[in-house]
């Protein structure tokens, strides 16, 4: 490395371990509570739902990895109130089913 | 333009390195998705995508973690040098992994029909606002276009025509990159993860990755202090015999770059410390079939002239030295490259 390269090696790598500690520390500390259910809940939640949450996401977000919203204007609140039984129902449209379909077919 | 592509050339050495690689590679992959599996059995089709999304991610946050470490170990311990042999083909293979992964998610919104959801997570201007619910996906795609134009420009036609300077510049935004894969995981997958593993992982890993770095950066802050200039601005070395034979004694012209001074018996001369091919630390190497060798990748040069024996063309500056009381010293002013200025001293 030139002497110009280990120069800005020198003062990125504090800056940036200092900048990203700060910020992981903070994601950690900011993160959401755990949603409590009881355990009827999670049970009815478990039958109805066979919908695998990416990473158990906190709470449905609209269908989305971690956000997002649907197109319709009322679906944020949609969201809420329906909660993962509509992406059940997402397997019988045609498209899931034949991405389902098609991939099942393949093994 | 100036420079002529060559294809890779392969060796012995670069197929083992990369073998372990692709080896490596697939066992986590498979181990990571066999046990999740075995553990909690996918529902259906989103569910073994959301699989290969966690697997493929973790594993290009291992490798950019080893691929980061691999530079200050070798600056730390000469016993990692072989890892560095072969690094450009590793952060290829990470460009590639972290592009599975990337590309699993948005087959994931397809497979359940929401791919408009996916483009309305990353055109939401509110949600850039805030810090828990920023759309840590950008976070993701931005690490990844920096490491497609790392691999992009990996091939020496790309280190030869951007020159060793720019392309070394140009890879370090890997550093940068590693920032935001770090913020990405933070404020992705870690917003879900309960337990203390993961966090403790993630952090453990950067806290490693940054201490090594930071590590290194203080040695080298002790190297790049100039060497004290005797008269006329020449450097005094050292005794011959305080030169390790076939090795090097490395001094620093003030305020500029490192001087390699080696010795061969009783012959001495003075490079650039900075290889033609990647500005590796040429003083660290040794002299080899009686050619000074980079410790990185091996590129030869002739102490006498500083010049690639036959039929390799490149050719470093070299620096007057003088024996002087029994003394060497180096002149800190750089010959044009290919210049003899060796000397035989009397040990």
């Amino acid at each position: 490395m030139r002497r110009a390269h280990r120069t800005v090696h020198r003062a990125l790598w504090p800056v940036l371990a200092v900048l990203v500690m700060i910020g992981l520390a903070a994601a950690l500390w900011l993160r959401p509570p755990p949603k409590v259910e009881s355990s009827a809940s999670v049970l009815m939640h478990a039958q109805v739902s066979p919908f695998p949450s990416p990473h158990s996401r906190s709470e449905w977000r609209g269908g989305v990895r971690g956000g997002g919203l649907f197109s319709s204007p009322h679906a944020s609140r949609a969201n809420k109130e329906r909660p993962p039984t509509r992406l059940a129902s997402l397997a019988t449209l045609p498209a899931a089913r034949s991405a389902r379909g098609g991939r099942e077919g393949a093994r | 333009m100036s420079v002529g592509f060559r294809a890779v050339q392969w060796n012995r050495r670069k197929i083992a390195y990369d073998a372990i690689l692709l080896a490596g590679v697939a066992l986590y992959i498979a181990g990571f998705m066999e046990i999740s599996a075995w553990r909690k059995p996918p529902a259906d089709w989103p569910a073994w995508i959301n699989l290969r999304i966690d697997a493929f991610g973790s594993c290009a946050f291992i490798m950019l973690t080893i691929i980061l470490s691999i530079g200050p170990l070798a600056r730390l311990d000469p016993r990692f040098l072989p890892l560095l042999y072969n690094r450009r083909h590793f952060g290829v293979l990470t460009f590639c992994v972290a592009a599975v992964h990337g590309w699993s998610v948005v087959e994931w919104f397809m497979a359940l029909d929401a791919l408009p959801n996916l483009g309305k997570e990353l055109t939401n201007a509110a949600a850039y606002g805030k810090f828990i619910g920023f759309p840590y996906k950008t976070l993701g795609i931005a690490a990844l276009t920096v490491l497609l134009l790392l691999a992009a420009t990996s091939h020496d036609f790309w280190l030869a025509f951007l020159t060793p300077p720019v392309w070394k510049g140009l890879h370090m935004l890997l550093y940068l990159a590693y920032g935001v894969v770090v913020m990405h995981v933070a404020l992705g997958a870690l917003q879900d993860s309960r337990g203390p593993l993961a966090p403790l992982l993630i952090g453990g890993a950067f806290v490693w990755v940054a201490g090594l770095h930071l590590i290194a950066g203080r040695r080298e802050r002790r190297g790049d202090r100039g060497s004290a200039a005797g008269e006329g601005g020449w450097i005094p070395v050292g005794p011959p015999h305080a030169i390790p034979d076939k090795a090097a004694r490395i001094v620093t012209a003030p305020g500029g770059e490192r001087i390699a001074v080696f010795r061969d018996g009783a012959k001495v001369g003075a490079l650039t410390n900075l290889c033609a091919h990647q500005n590796g630390p040429l003083g660290e190497g040794r002299i080899i079939d009686g050619c000074v060798t980079c410790p990185w990748h091996g590129f030869q040069y002739r102490l006498e002239d500083g010049r690639a024996p036959p039929p390799f063309t490149e050719m470093l500056a070299t620096y007057p030295v003088r024996l002087r009381d029994g003394i060497v010293e180096v002149d800190p002013r750089p010959l044009p490259p290919g210049t003899p200025a060796a000397i035989d001293v009397i040990l």
